[in-house]
Protein backbone atom coordinates (compact mmCIF):
# COMPACT_ATOMS: atom_id res chain seq x y z
CA UNK A 1 0.00 0.00 0.00
CA UNK A 2 2.64 2.20 1.50
CA UNK A 3 4.60 1.12 -2.02
CA UNK A 4 5.79 4.27 -4.73
CA UNK A 5 3.52 4.26 -7.98
CA UNK A 6 4.95 2.38 -10.36
CA UNK A 7 4.67 5.30 -12.82
CA UNK A 8 7.76 6.67 -10.77
CA UNK A 9 11.06 6.36 -11.65
CA UNK A 10 12.72 7.31 -8.27
CA UNK A 11 11.96 5.70 -4.96
CA UNK A 12 11.38 8.75 -2.42
CA UNK A 13 12.91 8.26 0.80
CA UNK A 14 11.35 6.87 3.59
CA UNK A 15 9.08 9.66 5.30
CA UNK A 16 9.09 11.64 2.54
CA UNK A 17 6.30 14.13 1.37
CA UNK A 18 3.78 11.93 -0.89
CA UNK A 19 0.98 14.33 -1.51
CA UNK A 20 -0.45 11.69 -3.92
CA UNK A 21 -1.71 9.60 -0.77
CA UNK A 22 -4.98 10.02 0.04
CA UNK A 23 -4.58 9.81 4.31
CA UNK A 24 -7.79 11.65 4.72
CA UNK A 25 -10.58 10.11 7.42
CA UNK A 26 -13.93 10.43 7.40
CA UNK A 27 -15.85 12.17 10.00
CA UNK A 28 -15.84 8.81 11.66
CA UNK A 29 -12.75 7.35 11.91
CA UNK A 30 -14.01 3.44 11.10
CA UNK A 31 -10.90 1.45 11.69
CA UNK A 32 -9.52 3.13 14.10
CA UNK A 33 -12.30 2.78 16.12
CA UNK A 34 -12.47 -0.90 15.08
CA UNK A 35 -9.55 -1.60 15.43
CA UNK A 36 -8.96 -0.35 18.93
CA UNK A 37 -11.90 -2.19 19.74
CA UNK A 38 -11.15 -5.19 19.10
CA UNK A 39 -8.08 -4.87 20.83
CA UNK A 40 -10.39 -3.49 24.29
CA UNK A 41 -12.14 -6.39 23.91
CA UNK A 42 -9.10 -9.26 23.40
CA UNK A 43 -8.76 -8.12 26.63
CA UNK A 44 -12.41 -8.40 27.93
CA UNK A 45 -11.88 -12.20 26.97
CA UNK A 46 -8.24 -12.47 28.17
CA UNK A 47 -10.04 -11.57 31.55
CA UNK A 48 -12.48 -13.67 31.04
CA UNK A 49 -12.47 -16.18 33.27
CA UNK A 50 -12.01 -13.46 36.11
CA UNK A 51 -15.30 -11.85 34.98
CA UNK A 52 -16.97 -15.13 35.07
CA UNK A 53 -16.41 -17.38 37.46
CA UNK A 54 -15.81 -15.02 40.23
CA UNK A 55 -19.02 -13.14 39.99
CA UNK A 56 -20.88 -16.50 39.32
CA UNK A 57 -19.75 -17.37 42.21
CA UNK A 58 -19.51 -14.31 44.49
CA UNK A 59 -23.31 -14.35 43.92
CA UNK A 60 -24.00 -17.88 44.68
CA UNK A 61 -22.11 -16.86 48.04
CA UNK A 62 -24.73 -13.81 48.36
CA UNK A 63 -27.61 -15.69 47.66
CA UNK A 64 -26.98 -18.54 50.03
CA UNK A 65 -26.18 -16.33 52.71
CA UNK A 66 -30.04 -14.35 51.95
CA UNK A 67 -31.71 -17.35 51.60
CA UNK A 68 -30.32 -18.99 54.90
CA UNK A 69 -30.74 -15.83 56.59
CA UNK A 70 -34.63 -15.17 56.28
CA UNK A 71 -34.83 -17.69 58.98
CA UNK A 72 -38.14 -18.60 59.06
CA UNK A 73 -39.63 -16.66 56.50
CA UNK A 74 -37.64 -19.50 54.39
CA UNK A 75 -40.09 -21.47 51.79
CA UNK A 76 -42.82 -18.79 52.42
CA UNK A 77 -44.67 -16.66 50.14
CA UNK A 78 -42.49 -13.79 51.70
CA UNK A 79 -39.07 -15.39 51.69
CA UNK A 80 -39.66 -16.38 47.67
CA UNK A 81 -40.59 -12.99 46.96
CA UNK A 82 -37.55 -11.43 49.15
CA UNK A 83 -35.09 -14.38 46.72
CA UNK A 84 -37.02 -13.16 43.31
CA UNK A 85 -36.25 -9.98 44.43
CA UNK A 86 -32.75 -10.35 45.13
CA UNK A 87 -31.61 -12.26 41.61
CA UNK A 88 -32.24 -9.27 39.55
CA UNK A 89 -30.21 -7.09 41.87
CA UNK A 90 -27.51 -9.81 41.99
CA UNK A 91 -27.19 -9.68 37.97
CA UNK A 92 -27.38 -6.12 37.81
CA UNK A 93 -24.65 -5.17 40.67
CA UNK A 94 -22.06 -7.54 39.08
CA UNK A 95 -22.91 -6.38 35.46
CA UNK A 96 -22.55 -2.21 36.90
CA UNK A 97 -18.90 -3.41 38.59
CA UNK A 98 -17.43 -4.52 36.12
CA UNK A 99 -18.56 -2.57 33.40
CA UNK A 100 -16.98 0.48 35.37
CA UNK A 101 -13.45 -1.91 36.48
CA UNK A 102 -12.74 -2.94 32.90
CA UNK A 103 -12.44 0.54 30.94
CA UNK A 104 -10.87 2.44 34.32
CA UNK A 105 -8.42 -0.68 34.98
CA UNK A 106 -6.84 -0.61 31.19
CA UNK A 107 -6.70 2.97 30.97
CA UNK A 108 -4.97 3.21 34.38
CA UNK A 109 -2.91 0.63 33.10
CA UNK A 110 -1.89 2.09 30.01
CA UNK A 111 -1.00 5.32 32.04
CA UNK A 112 1.33 3.56 34.14
CA UNK A 113 2.77 0.82 31.56
CA UNK A 114 3.76 3.85 29.51
CA UNK A 115 2.32 2.56 25.95
CA UNK A 116 -1.28 5.28 26.14
CA UNK A 117 1.34 6.98 24.06
CA UNK A 118 0.31 4.36 20.93
CA UNK A 119 -3.44 4.87 21.52
CA UNK A 120 -2.38 8.87 20.98
CA UNK A 121 -0.89 8.96 18.12
CA UNK A 122 -2.91 7.28 16.38
CA UNK A 123 -5.51 9.00 14.02
CA UNK A 124 -8.22 8.54 17.04
CA UNK A 125 -10.45 11.80 18.23
CA UNK A 126 -12.80 11.54 21.44
CA UNK A 127 -15.45 10.61 18.98
CA UNK A 128 -13.59 7.18 18.07
CA UNK A 129 -11.84 6.13 21.62
CA UNK A 130 -14.88 6.63 23.97
CA UNK A 131 -17.14 4.93 22.29
CA UNK A 132 -14.65 1.87 21.63
CA UNK A 133 -13.61 1.91 25.43
CA UNK A 134 -17.37 2.21 26.61
CA UNK A 135 -18.58 -0.54 24.28
CA UNK A 136 -15.94 -2.70 25.41
CA UNK A 137 -16.95 -2.11 29.08
CA UNK A 138 -20.40 -2.71 28.54
CA UNK A 139 -19.63 -5.92 26.87
CA UNK A 140 -17.18 -7.02 30.23
CA UNK A 141 -20.40 -5.90 32.25
CA UNK A 142 -23.05 -8.13 30.34
CA UNK A 143 -20.68 -11.10 30.02
CA UNK A 144 -20.29 -11.16 33.85
CA UNK A 145 -24.40 -10.07 34.28
CA UNK A 146 -25.11 -13.26 31.95
CA UNK A 147 -22.42 -15.74 34.31
CA UNK A 148 -24.26 -14.41 37.66
CA UNK A 149 -27.76 -15.03 35.98
CA UNK A 150 -26.48 -18.93 35.07
CA UNK A 151 -25.06 -19.48 38.53
CA UNK A 152 -28.29 -17.86 40.62
CA UNK A 153 -30.59 -19.93 38.12
CA UNK A 154 -28.34 -23.06 39.44
CA UNK A 155 -29.82 -21.76 42.83
CA UNK A 156 -33.02 -19.96 42.00
CA UNK A 157 -35.27 -19.57 38.44
CA UNK A 158 -36.99 -16.51 38.56
CA UNK A 159 -38.68 -16.16 35.00
CA UNK A 160 -37.79 -12.94 32.88
CA UNK A 161 -40.83 -10.60 32.49
CA UNK A 162 -39.90 -8.68 29.29
CA UNK A 163 -36.82 -9.80 28.32
CA UNK A 164 -36.34 -6.55 25.72
CA UNK A 165 -36.86 -4.39 28.68
CA UNK A 166 -34.30 -6.06 30.51
CA UNK A 167 -31.58 -6.54 28.80
CA UNK A 168 -32.28 -2.50 27.46
CA UNK A 169 -32.01 -1.61 31.17
CA UNK A 170 -28.54 -4.08 31.42
CA UNK A 171 -27.42 -2.78 28.43
CA UNK A 172 -28.01 1.33 29.99
CA UNK A 173 -26.57 1.10 33.05
CA UNK A 174 -23.51 -1.07 32.17
CA UNK A 175 -23.00 2.05 29.43
CA UNK A 176 -23.14 4.66 31.85
CA UNK A 177 -20.41 2.30 34.19
CA UNK A 178 -18.09 2.06 31.44
CA UNK A 179 -18.50 5.72 31.26
CA UNK A 180 -18.21 6.42 34.62
CA UNK A 181 -15.02 3.82 34.75
CA UNK A 182 -13.49 6.03 32.32
CA UNK A 183 -13.81 8.69 33.82
CA UNK A 184 -11.82 7.38 37.24
CA UNK A 185 -9.51 5.98 34.61
CA UNK A 186 -8.25 8.81 33.42
CA UNK A 187 -8.33 11.44 36.56
CA UNK A 188 -6.30 8.08 38.38
CA UNK A 189 -2.27 8.34 37.84
CA UNK A 190 -1.56 5.55 40.32
CA UNK A 191 -3.10 2.04 41.46
CA UNK A 192 -3.70 3.87 44.40
CA UNK A 193 -6.37 6.72 43.01
CA UNK A 194 -8.32 4.28 41.30
CA UNK A 195 -8.61 1.45 43.85
CA UNK A 196 -9.58 4.76 45.64
CA UNK A 197 -12.49 5.71 43.67
CA UNK A 198 -13.61 2.33 43.40
CA UNK A 199 -13.89 1.49 47.52
CA UNK A 200 -15.18 4.88 48.77
CA UNK A 201 -17.43 5.86 45.92
CA UNK A 202 -18.26 3.56 43.43
CA UNK A 203 -18.92 0.60 45.50
CA UNK A 204 -20.75 2.48 48.04
CA UNK A 205 -22.85 3.86 45.34
CA UNK A 206 -23.55 0.45 44.02
CA UNK A 207 -24.41 -1.21 47.13
CA UNK A 208 -27.00 1.56 48.45
CA UNK A 209 -28.66 1.62 45.47
CA UNK A 210 -31.59 -0.93 46.40
CA UNK A 211 -29.63 -3.89 44.68
CA UNK A 212 -30.62 -5.96 47.67
CA UNK A 213 -33.24 -4.24 49.81
CA UNK A 214 -36.79 -2.70 48.41
CA UNK A 215 -36.14 0.90 48.71
CA UNK A 216 -39.55 1.53 50.54
CA UNK A 217 -38.57 -0.18 53.14
CA UNK A 218 -35.22 1.85 53.88
CA UNK A 219 -35.60 5.05 56.88
CA UNK A 220 -36.30 8.24 55.64
CA UNK A 221 -32.87 9.81 55.32
CA UNK A 222 -31.25 6.80 53.38
CA UNK A 223 -34.21 6.25 50.93
CA UNK A 224 -33.46 9.92 49.47
CA UNK A 225 -30.02 9.51 49.14
CA UNK A 226 -30.89 6.02 47.29
CA UNK A 227 -33.54 7.53 45.45
CA UNK A 228 -30.66 10.41 44.52
CA UNK A 229 -28.26 8.05 43.17
CA UNK A 230 -28.38 7.39 38.96
CA UNK A 231 -27.96 3.86 39.67
CA UNK A 232 -30.77 2.89 41.82
CA UNK A 233 -32.52 3.58 38.33
CA UNK A 234 -30.16 1.07 36.44
CA UNK A 235 -31.16 -1.66 38.50
CA UNK A 236 -34.94 -0.31 39.60
CA UNK A 237 -35.77 -0.76 35.50
CA UNK A 238 -33.90 -3.72 35.78
CA UNK A 239 -35.98 -5.41 37.88
CA UNK A 240 -39.33 -3.57 36.20
CA UNK A 241 -38.01 -5.97 33.45
CA UNK A 242 -37.27 -8.81 35.16
CA UNK A 243 -39.89 -8.81 37.40
CA UNK A 244 -42.56 -6.67 36.02
CA UNK A 245 -42.90 -4.64 39.36
CA UNK A 246 -40.58 -1.66 40.26
CA UNK A 247 -40.68 1.04 42.70
CA UNK A 248 -40.53 3.90 40.31
CA UNK A 249 -42.09 3.89 36.52
CA UNK A 250 -39.85 2.34 34.38
CA UNK A 251 -39.93 5.20 31.51
CA UNK A 252 -38.56 7.53 34.51
CA UNK A 253 -35.73 5.68 34.93
CA UNK A 254 -35.17 5.46 31.30
CA UNK A 255 -34.94 8.82 30.85
CA UNK A 256 -32.93 9.47 34.52
CA UNK A 257 -30.31 6.49 32.66
CA UNK A 258 -30.37 8.46 29.54
CA UNK A 259 -29.41 11.79 31.10
CA UNK A 260 -26.70 10.40 33.34
CA UNK A 261 -25.36 8.49 30.37
CA UNK A 262 -25.06 11.87 27.77
CA UNK A 263 -23.83 13.90 31.12
CA UNK A 264 -21.21 11.67 31.87
CA UNK A 265 -20.27 10.68 28.32
CA UNK A 266 -19.76 14.61 27.22
CA UNK A 267 -17.64 14.99 30.54
CA UNK A 268 -15.72 11.88 29.11
CA UNK A 269 -15.14 12.92 25.34
CA UNK A 270 -14.74 16.59 26.54
CA UNK A 271 -11.53 15.31 28.98
CA UNK A 272 -10.80 12.95 25.88
CA UNK A 273 -10.23 15.68 23.78
CA UNK A 274 -8.96 17.67 25.83
CA UNK A 275 -6.32 15.52 26.64
CA UNK A 276 -6.54 15.99 30.66
CA UNK A 277 -4.11 13.57 32.01
CA UNK A 278 -3.31 12.02 28.71
CA UNK A 279 -1.22 14.05 26.91
CA UNK A 280 -0.28 16.41 29.56
CA UNK B 1 34.94 -9.00 64.74
CA UNK B 2 32.39 -10.64 66.52
CA UNK B 3 28.87 -11.38 64.53
CA UNK B 4 27.43 -14.39 66.28
CA UNK B 5 23.14 -14.00 66.88
CA UNK B 6 21.99 -15.66 70.17
CA UNK B 7 19.46 -18.55 70.15
CA UNK B 8 17.05 -15.70 68.41
CA UNK B 9 17.90 -13.20 66.61
CA UNK B 10 15.99 -10.60 68.04
CA UNK B 11 17.31 -7.70 65.76
CA UNK B 12 16.67 -9.75 62.52
CA UNK B 13 12.53 -9.93 63.91
CA UNK B 14 12.45 -6.80 64.87
CA UNK B 15 13.52 -5.28 61.63
CA UNK B 16 11.29 -7.88 59.61
CA UNK B 17 8.37 -7.60 61.81
CA UNK B 18 8.78 -3.42 61.63
CA UNK B 19 9.16 -3.91 57.95
CA UNK B 20 5.82 -6.03 57.69
CA UNK B 21 3.78 -3.20 59.50
CA UNK B 22 5.52 -0.32 57.98
CA UNK B 23 4.26 -1.90 54.46
CA UNK B 24 0.60 -1.35 54.90
CA UNK B 25 0.48 1.56 57.24
CA UNK B 26 1.99 3.47 55.00
CA UNK B 27 -0.87 2.91 52.59
CA UNK B 28 -3.46 3.19 55.58
CA UNK B 29 -6.23 4.58 53.00
CA UNK B 30 -6.18 1.01 51.00
CA UNK B 31 -5.11 -1.86 54.58
CA UNK B 32 -6.63 0.31 56.89
CA UNK B 33 -10.01 2.22 55.73
CA UNK B 34 -11.08 0.96 52.69
CA UNK B 35 -11.60 -2.61 54.04
CA UNK B 36 -13.46 -0.78 57.53
CA UNK B 37 -15.87 1.10 55.00
CA UNK B 38 -16.29 -2.23 53.32
CA UNK B 39 -17.53 -3.77 56.02
CA UNK B 40 -19.65 -1.08 57.28
CA UNK B 41 -21.75 -1.18 53.47
CA UNK B 42 -22.05 -4.92 54.07
CA UNK B 43 -23.63 -4.18 57.35
CA UNK B 44 -25.17 -1.56 56.10
CA UNK B 45 -26.62 -3.69 53.44
CA UNK B 46 -27.30 -7.39 55.19
CA UNK B 47 -28.80 -5.32 57.79
CA UNK B 48 -31.40 -3.53 55.88
CA UNK B 49 -31.86 -6.76 53.67
CA UNK B 50 -32.06 -9.49 56.42
CA UNK B 51 -34.80 -7.80 58.31
CA UNK B 52 -33.17 -5.40 60.46
CA UNK B 53 -33.94 -3.97 63.96
CA UNK B 54 -37.24 -5.87 64.46
CA UNK B 55 -35.53 -9.45 63.77
CA UNK B 56 -33.58 -11.53 66.98
CA UNK B 57 -31.38 -14.04 66.97
CA UNK B 58 -32.49 -16.48 69.97
CA UNK B 59 -32.39 -13.61 72.84
CA UNK B 60 -30.23 -10.88 70.84
CA UNK B 61 -31.06 -8.57 68.07
CA UNK B 62 -30.35 -9.17 64.12
CA UNK B 63 -28.13 -6.15 64.25
CA UNK B 64 -25.71 -7.39 67.21
CA UNK B 65 -25.58 -10.98 66.00
CA UNK B 66 -24.73 -9.27 62.71
CA UNK B 67 -22.03 -7.57 64.16
CA UNK B 68 -18.98 -9.52 65.21
CA UNK B 69 -19.69 -11.75 62.65
CA UNK B 70 -18.54 -8.83 60.14
CA UNK B 71 -15.76 -7.70 62.15
CA UNK B 72 -14.19 -11.27 62.38
CA UNK B 73 -14.75 -11.39 58.71
CA UNK B 74 -12.68 -8.34 58.38
CA UNK B 75 -10.01 -9.59 60.44
CA UNK B 76 -9.34 -12.72 58.34
CA UNK B 77 -9.63 -11.12 54.96
CA UNK B 78 -7.08 -8.50 56.19
CA UNK B 79 -4.65 -11.10 57.65
CA UNK B 80 -4.64 -13.05 55.11
CA UNK B 81 -4.55 -10.40 52.54
CA UNK B 82 -1.57 -8.91 54.32
CA UNK B 83 0.74 -12.20 54.65
CA UNK B 84 -0.19 -13.55 50.87
CA UNK B 85 0.18 -9.83 49.64
CA UNK B 86 3.55 -9.29 51.17
CA UNK B 87 5.07 -12.10 50.27
CA UNK B 88 3.79 -12.30 46.37
CA UNK B 89 4.78 -8.43 45.78
CA UNK B 90 8.51 -10.04 46.90
CA UNK B 91 8.73 -12.60 44.70
CA UNK B 92 7.62 -11.03 41.77
CA UNK B 93 9.63 -7.86 42.22
CA UNK B 94 12.09 -10.39 42.90
CA UNK B 95 13.39 -8.61 46.07
CA UNK B 96 12.80 -11.63 48.43
CA UNK B 97 16.49 -12.53 48.42
CA UNK B 98 17.01 -9.81 50.73
CA UNK B 99 14.97 -11.61 53.63
CA UNK B 100 16.08 -15.15 52.78
CA UNK B 101 20.06 -13.74 52.52
CA UNK B 102 19.65 -12.48 56.13
CA UNK B 103 20.70 -14.66 59.70
CA UNK B 104 17.29 -15.12 60.42
CA UNK B 105 15.61 -18.83 60.43
CA UNK B 106 12.48 -20.17 59.41
CA UNK B 107 10.68 -19.70 62.09
CA UNK B 108 12.04 -15.83 62.60
CA UNK B 109 11.14 -16.09 59.10
CA UNK B 110 7.76 -16.43 59.52
CA UNK B 111 6.80 -15.06 63.32
CA UNK B 112 7.48 -11.76 61.41
CA UNK B 113 5.12 -11.56 58.96
CA UNK B 114 2.78 -14.14 60.59
CA UNK B 115 2.84 -10.95 63.59
CA UNK B 116 2.53 -8.48 60.46
CA UNK B 117 -0.77 -10.20 59.45
CA UNK B 118 -1.89 -9.84 62.84
CA UNK B 119 -1.44 -6.49 63.89
CA UNK B 120 -3.29 -5.80 60.25
CA UNK B 121 -5.89 -8.10 61.06
CA UNK B 122 -6.69 -6.52 64.87
CA UNK B 123 -5.98 -3.00 63.63
CA UNK B 124 -9.01 -3.25 60.97
CA UNK B 125 -11.37 -5.30 63.66
CA UNK B 126 -10.95 -2.25 66.32
CA UNK B 127 -11.67 0.48 63.64
CA UNK B 128 -14.43 -1.77 62.57
CA UNK B 129 -15.99 -2.60 65.44
CA UNK B 130 -15.47 1.25 66.67
CA UNK B 131 -17.53 2.81 64.41
CA UNK B 132 -20.34 -0.16 64.67
CA UNK B 133 -20.58 0.88 68.59
CA UNK B 134 -21.30 3.86 67.72
CA UNK B 135 -25.08 3.01 65.91
CA UNK B 136 -25.21 -0.30 67.58
CA UNK B 137 -23.18 -0.83 70.81
CA UNK B 138 -22.36 -4.53 70.60
CA UNK B 139 -21.74 -5.25 74.59
CA UNK B 140 -19.14 -7.48 75.83
CA UNK B 141 -19.74 -10.57 77.38
CA UNK B 142 -16.06 -11.80 78.15
CA UNK B 143 -13.25 -10.05 76.61
CA UNK B 144 -10.98 -13.17 77.00
CA UNK B 145 -12.86 -15.00 74.01
CA UNK B 146 -13.41 -12.19 71.91
CA UNK B 147 -9.23 -11.76 72.01
CA UNK B 148 -7.97 -15.09 71.70
CA UNK B 149 -10.44 -15.82 68.49
CA UNK B 150 -9.53 -12.81 67.20
CA UNK B 151 -5.38 -13.71 67.59
CA UNK B 152 -6.19 -17.29 66.99
CA UNK B 153 -8.35 -16.50 63.69
CA UNK B 154 -5.54 -13.95 62.88
CA UNK B 155 -3.05 -16.06 63.11
CA UNK B 156 -4.55 -18.94 61.08
CA UNK B 157 -5.45 -16.61 58.44
CA UNK B 158 -2.19 -15.15 58.36
CA UNK B 159 -0.59 -18.79 57.94
CA UNK B 160 -2.90 -19.42 55.42
CA UNK B 161 -2.15 -16.42 53.14
CA UNK B 162 1.87 -16.80 54.08
CA UNK B 163 1.33 -20.57 52.49
CA UNK B 164 -0.85 -19.24 49.57
CA UNK B 165 1.46 -16.47 48.97
CA UNK B 166 4.48 -19.10 48.84
CA UNK B 167 2.98 -21.75 46.48
CA UNK B 168 1.40 -18.50 44.04
CA UNK B 169 3.60 -17.75 41.19
CA UNK B 170 1.55 -14.87 39.92
CA UNK B 171 -1.27 -12.29 41.35
CA UNK B 172 -3.94 -14.34 39.22
CA UNK B 173 -3.09 -17.70 41.69
CA UNK B 174 -3.72 -15.98 44.65
CA UNK B 175 -7.11 -14.37 43.17
CA UNK B 176 -8.07 -17.41 42.60
CA UNK B 177 -7.28 -18.47 46.17
CA UNK B 178 -9.21 -15.22 47.69
CA UNK B 179 -12.36 -16.01 45.29
CA UNK B 180 -12.53 -19.50 45.57
CA UNK B 181 -11.30 -20.97 49.32
CA UNK B 182 -11.30 -18.24 51.71
CA UNK B 183 -14.67 -15.74 50.73
CA UNK B 184 -16.36 -18.98 50.63
CA UNK B 185 -15.02 -20.30 53.77
CA UNK B 186 -15.73 -16.54 55.54
CA UNK B 187 -19.56 -16.57 53.81
CA UNK B 188 -20.71 -20.01 54.68
CA UNK B 189 -19.61 -19.98 58.15
CA UNK B 190 -22.26 -18.64 60.43
CA UNK B 191 -21.57 -14.84 60.07
CA UNK B 192 -24.57 -14.12 58.53
CA UNK B 193 -27.05 -16.33 60.24
CA UNK B 194 -27.19 -18.58 62.69
CA UNK B 195 -26.33 -22.74 62.10
CA UNK B 196 -28.86 -23.51 64.07
CA UNK B 197 -31.48 -22.27 61.24
CA UNK B 198 -30.34 -24.21 58.34
CA UNK B 199 -30.83 -27.88 57.48
CA UNK B 200 -28.94 -30.66 59.59
CA UNK B 201 -26.60 -31.59 56.24
CA UNK B 202 -25.48 -28.19 56.15
CA UNK B 203 -25.05 -27.88 59.23
CA UNK B 204 -22.61 -30.37 59.43
CA UNK B 205 -20.95 -29.05 56.59
CA UNK B 206 -20.85 -25.72 58.54
CA UNK B 207 -19.04 -27.50 61.61
CA UNK B 208 -16.19 -29.44 59.51
CA UNK B 209 -15.30 -25.24 58.57
CA UNK B 210 -13.07 -23.72 60.79
CA UNK B 211 -14.45 -20.23 60.08
CA UNK B 212 -17.82 -21.13 62.06
CA UNK B 213 -15.44 -21.91 65.23
CA UNK B 214 -13.87 -18.41 65.52
CA UNK B 215 -17.04 -16.39 64.41
CA UNK B 216 -19.32 -18.15 66.89
CA UNK B 217 -16.63 -17.93 69.72
CA UNK B 218 -15.47 -14.06 68.82
CA UNK B 219 -19.36 -13.62 69.10
CA UNK B 220 -19.52 -15.45 71.97
CA UNK B 221 -17.69 -13.02 73.59
CA UNK B 222 -19.80 -10.06 73.15
CA UNK B 223 -23.03 -11.69 72.82
CA UNK B 224 -23.05 -14.26 75.35
CA UNK B 225 -24.67 -17.02 72.94
CA UNK B 226 -23.34 -19.93 71.06
CA UNK B 227 -24.14 -22.14 68.41
CA UNK B 228 -21.56 -24.91 68.55
CA UNK B 229 -19.44 -25.99 71.38
CA UNK B 230 -17.05 -23.50 72.57
CA UNK B 231 -14.32 -25.92 73.64
CA UNK B 232 -14.25 -28.29 70.78
CA UNK B 233 -14.32 -24.67 68.75
CA UNK B 234 -10.80 -23.64 71.23
CA UNK B 235 -9.15 -26.94 70.01
CA UNK B 236 -10.13 -27.11 66.75
CA UNK B 237 -8.41 -23.52 66.52
CA UNK B 238 -5.05 -24.86 68.31
CA UNK B 239 -4.95 -27.87 66.37
CA UNK B 240 -5.79 -26.25 62.95
CA UNK B 241 -3.33 -23.72 63.86
CA UNK B 242 -0.58 -25.81 64.79
CA UNK B 243 -0.95 -27.82 61.93
CA UNK B 244 -0.62 -24.53 59.62
CA UNK B 245 2.96 -23.69 61.47
CA UNK B 246 4.16 -27.30 60.65
CA UNK B 247 3.42 -26.83 56.52
CA UNK B 248 4.50 -23.58 56.80
CA UNK B 249 7.83 -24.41 58.67
CA UNK B 250 8.22 -27.15 56.54
CA UNK B 251 7.99 -24.99 53.21
CA UNK B 252 10.56 -22.60 54.66
CA UNK B 253 12.93 -25.82 55.75
CA UNK B 254 12.77 -27.02 51.83
CA UNK B 255 12.91 -23.64 50.37
CA UNK B 256 9.65 -24.84 48.39
CA UNK B 257 9.28 -22.52 45.72
CA UNK B 258 11.60 -19.44 47.81
CA UNK B 259 14.91 -20.68 47.33
CA UNK B 260 14.56 -22.58 43.98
Amino acid sequence: MLAPAPSRPEPLPAGAFRPELDRRVGAFHWRAFRTLLGRELRRVWKWAAMLVLAPALMAMLYFGVFAIGLGDNRGTATGDAVLDFLVPGLVMMSILMRAAENPGFSLVYMKLEGFIIDQLMAPLGARETVPAYALAGTAAGMLSGFAVWAGAALLWWVPVEDPLMTLGFGLAGSLMMALVGMLVGIVSDKWDHISAYFTFLVMPLTFLSGAFAPVANMPEPMRLFVQANPIFYAIDGFRAGWLGTSHQDPAVSALVLAGSILAVGAVVSWLFAKGYKLKA
Amino acid sequence: MPRSVGAVNWIGLATLTRREIRRFLKVWVQTIAAPVVTTLLFYAVFALALGGVVRMVGDVPFLRFLGPGLIMMAITQNAFANTSSSILVSKVQGNIVDVLMPPLSTLEFASAFVVGGIVRGLLVGVVTAATIWVVVPLGIHSPGFILFHAVAAAMLLSLLGLIGGIWADKFDHMAAVTNFIVTPLAFLSGTFYTVESIPPLFRFIAHLNPFFYFIDGFRYGFIGQTDGTLGTGILVLLGVNLALWAVLLRMLKTGYKLKA
